[in-house]
């Protein structure tokens, strides 16, 4: 058996939340609003000091730890090199600009050519140069693909990608971000602002999306929408207060005010807000930006989000805490409160929108940060850095469950289908200078019925055998990884297999969302879980097969799992992928 | 520099699926289409199973990047022209499997390795899919699906023996995303109309159930689909898809 794999993703399983069935994997790494890439944890950052190399010997990072980025000669679609090199320069201006962030970037000249050494407009016929496995030119190139010949014909806008990286000392060395030219005439130069403003983000940090108002201006199916407002004024008030890099445009529906002017969301993402200029400041902190530092004007909030049962707590990770100020204004804002006076938007000199006059009615919209749980700080746990003294409102909400893939938000491929969408905590005093901890949340709408106490009972690696539960349930067993399987989940790509050697069943009579937990008691290597319907193919279950209703198989010996799932009969299997343990598995559904 | 990991980790990251033409939500910063969109951007559209995954580097645009070779056997073309046994590379290798082990580094929640491609659809040996292929482009060397992963569908065999197909966001937005007007407008829509109550035109007499196409959300039917397909190419005035011995 190849042993060489480990999964962390769900394949076909991506964006259910329209149906019955939704499946979704629960590891720790990123945060939202946070770093982009991690490593056990640890951020991917740019270089703090001189960094250089490469046939020109340039530098991607100075040795004042400015970030240097090489521009494109050629036009970028209807927008000349000036036109478009300004463009640019202003979003790393935005960036640049940051008072509680100590990181800079700066326009270094025009992508040179390391054959001629001459500056050079990068297009389909040699855009390899500058991206090269084997020939990085330490430039930070960005690209103008002016035709769309660099990023072909599939409708993709453009793309951010680190050219290389450190996975010892967690540095982005170089970056790189191509922009197609071709969309500029199709968004208009305003929302294509917008667009890379977001996108540059993934340059600057890197940074990873993120989620407070954005998703209640889309109106989404996810979101939690305040009362009295029709979706025409929901998007007037919130779409102004749309974060950076929250992870889609949308349009302005009918009855919007604002469509007269703006079509979509893509003009108010050309500045940025307090929640993505916080994050960029938790990777590169100004003094005086986190709370514990010397005379800081700011405070903080930290705790955990958990599942509570009868034997304990459990911390889930990929969960979206934000924090609203509401000492100022409530929330929601009043039925008939605007974001601009009149819905008269003023533009800078550009043509964008200045973001939204300050005002008590609006300040939850405007002061709020948010994270994902599981990031930095252990298990299920959150750290709101950054903010300003005040009385928050602390809420749990769910991650629009189309954030997946590249569109991703914290450490999840899919999201947790939360029970209850919007879940709020009272009012959390937050002061200069202090940490509010333990502002912990316990995750509504499970059973709180005691989780019944079951051992494991072999043999129950045949399907026929599986051990049946009654959920919710606790359940000792052990395993090693030499124990009998009859089943198996064949890994995409030739990566391996999981063995399944412990089974147990369960049936639900009405939909459900099922939380699965499995940690070790005592022991040492790796173990998986997954959840199938009884519909599996046979003894091989491809992993993306139509059946497999979610699974966790990282390399670590604890996973979670939460699917929402319609009536009918399951299976659980535990894997000892690696060693031998000793195990709890925790399953609690919704009430 | 020894310590610095070189590649192209391409992400295509950002989200924008566009409405109007820029529809609700879409991964990546990559428009959001509709099947019919979707059939007319591609070049290539057909049934197949994947038969090989090789990753390597090829000398692509002046430089060295890496990519994967797939090949597929082609059990049914709907566009195009396509060999029976079809090879095409993709940039960026698969990240598949590739869990971030000690040490290793991650990215919402997937392995990142410096030659991957974030985004980018992968298939694996067995895989049957329905591909939307685009044009190939930077020098004919590389291509993609419609939207990146929208125009790939991985094909499942229920118990009942039934087929489904289904992309990795579930289908969704295929009868109802806006006309984006990358290839088509509105206006141009002869088959899909996202503003309608009843997104499909009725094409029951071609013995394909839209009612029924329309009401499920997730997977659809394997034969009603490429039905679908067929009747979007034919109404848009193409030939039939041909497979080349």
């Amino acid at each position: 058996m190849t042993r060489n794999k480990k999964l962390i993703r769900i394949l076909p399983l991506i964006a259910l939340f329209a149906l019955a069935v939704s499946g979704i994997v629960l590891s720790p790494s990123a945060r939202a609003g946070g770093p982009l890439i991690v490593n056990n944890g640890t951020p991917i950052r740019w270089p703090r000091g001189l960094t250089q190399g490469g046939p020109l010997n340039s530098q991607t990072v100075n040795a004042s730890g400015t970030v240097l980025y090489h521009v494109d000669s050629g036009p970028l679609g209807t927008l000349s090199n000036s036109e478009a090199t300004a463009l640019v320069d202003r979003i790393f201006g935005l960036y640049s600009s940051i008072p509680t962030a100590n990181i800079r970037f700066s326009n270094a000249g025009p992508i040179i050519d390391p054959d001629s050494r001459q500056p050079v407009d990068v297009n389909s016929s040699n855009f390899g140069k500058f991206t090269s496995s084997t020939r990085p030119t330490f430039q930070n190139p960005i690209v103008f693909d002016s035709d769309g010949s660099i990023t072909g014909g599939g409708g993709v806008l453009g793309f951010f990608g680190p050219l290389q990286l450190d996975g010892i000392n967690n540095f982005q060395i170089e970056g790189f971000v191509v922009l197609n030219g071709a969309f500029v005439a199709q968004l208009g130069k305003i929302p294509f602002l917008g667009v890379f403003t977001h996108e540059f983000g993934h340059f600057a940090g890197p940074l990873d999306h993120s989620q407070i108002n954005g998703n209640i201006a889309a109106n989404s199916a996810s979101a939690s929408l305040p009362p009295g407002f029709n979706s025409g004024q929901i998007f007037d008030l919130y779409a102004p207060f749309t974060e950076t890099v929250y992870p889609f445009i949308f349009n302005a529906p009918v009855g919007s005010q604002l469509r007269n002017s703006f079509k979509d969301s893509g003009a108010f993402i050309a500045s940025l807000d307090m929640d993505t200029k916080n994050a960029l400041s938790s990777l590169y902190p100004a003094p005086g930006f986190f709370a514990s530092d010397p005379g800081s004007p700011n405070g903080a909030i930290e705790g955990r989000v958990v599942v509570r049962t009868s034997t304990g707590d459990i911390p889930v990770n990929g969960i979206d805490v934000i924090a609203r100020r509401i000492s100022k204004g409530a929330y929601p804002p009043a039925p008939g409160t605007v974001s601009f006076p009149n819905n008269q938007v003023p533009l800078d000199a550009d043509g964008v929108p200045l973001p939204p006059p300050a005002q008590d009615a609006t300040d939850s919209l405007a002061t709020a940060s948010s994270a994902v749980t599981g990031v930095q700080f252990g298990p299920g746990r959150y750290r709101l850095d950054g903010l300003p003294p005040g009385d928050y409102m602390v809420e749990v909400v769910q991650i629009n469950p189309n954030a997946t893939g590249g569109s991703g938000i914290g450490p999840l491929d899919t999201q947790v289908p939360l029970i209850v969408k919007e879940q709020t905590l009272g009012s959390v005093t937050v002061n200069a200078g202090q940490m509010a901890g333990g502002t912990d949340i316990v995750l509504a709408g499970f059973s709180n019925a005691p989780l019944v106490a079951v051992s494991e009972r072999e043999p129950n690696e045949k399907a026929a055998k599986a051990q049946s539960l009654a959920i919710p349930a606790e359940v000792t067993g052990s395993g090693t990884d030499q124990d009998a399987a009859k089943l198996r989940v064949i890994f995409p790509g030739g990566q391996g297999v999981g063995l399944l050697n412990d089974l147990y069943t369960f049936t639900l009579t009405a939909p459900k969302t099922v939380f699965l937990s499995l940690d070790p008691i005592s022991g040492s290597g790796d173990m998986d879980l997954y959840i199938f319907s009884d519909a599996f193919p046979g003894k091989k279950i491809p992993l993306g097969d139509a059946s497999m209703m979610g699974f966790g198989a990282t390399e670590s010996a604890s996973e979670q799992v939460a699917v929402q799932l319609p009536a009918g009969n399951y299976f659980i299997g535990v894997s000892i992928f690696a060693g031998s343990f000793n195990y709890r598995l925790r399953v609690i559904q919704s009430q | 520099m020894s310590k610095a990991r070189i590649g192209m980790l391409a992400v295509v990251i950002a989200g924008f699926g566009l409405v109007g033409f820029q529809s609700s939500e879409a991964h990546h910063m990559v428009l959001r289409f509709n099947l019919e969109e979707m059939t007319a951007t591609a070049d290539r559209i057909f049934l197949g199973k994947c038969v090989a995954v090789e990753e390597g580097e090829d000398t692509i645009a002046q430089g060295t990047l890496p990519v994967t070779t797939y090949t597929f056997e082609v059990e049914r073309a709907i566009k195009g022209r396509v060999p029976r046994l079809l090879t095409f590379q993709q940039l960026g290798h698969t990240t598949k499997g590739k869990l971030a082990k000690q040490g290793g580094m991650t990215m919402h929640g997937r392995a990142v390795t410096p030659e991957s491609f974030h985004g980018m659809s992968e298939y694996a040996v067995g895989d049957r899919q329905v591909l939307f292929l685009i044009p190939n482009y930077l020098g004919g060397k590389v291509t993609y699906p419609v939207g990146l992963y929208q125009g790939a569908f991985l094909v499942s065999t229920m118990p009942s023996g039934d087929e489904l197909a289904r992309n990795s966001i579930n289908n969704l937005g295929l009868f109802t995303a806006p006309y984006n007007g990358w290839k088509l407008k509105a206006e141009d829509a002869r088959v899909v109309f996202p503003d309608r109550d009843q997104p499909l035109l009725d094409l029951s007499s071609g013995g394909i159930n839209t009612e029924s196409l329309v009401r499920k959300r997730g997977s659809l039917p394997l034969d009603q689909f490429l039905g679908l397909v067929d009747q979007i190419v034919a109404a848009h005035g193409g030939e039939k898809g041909v497979v080349i011995q």
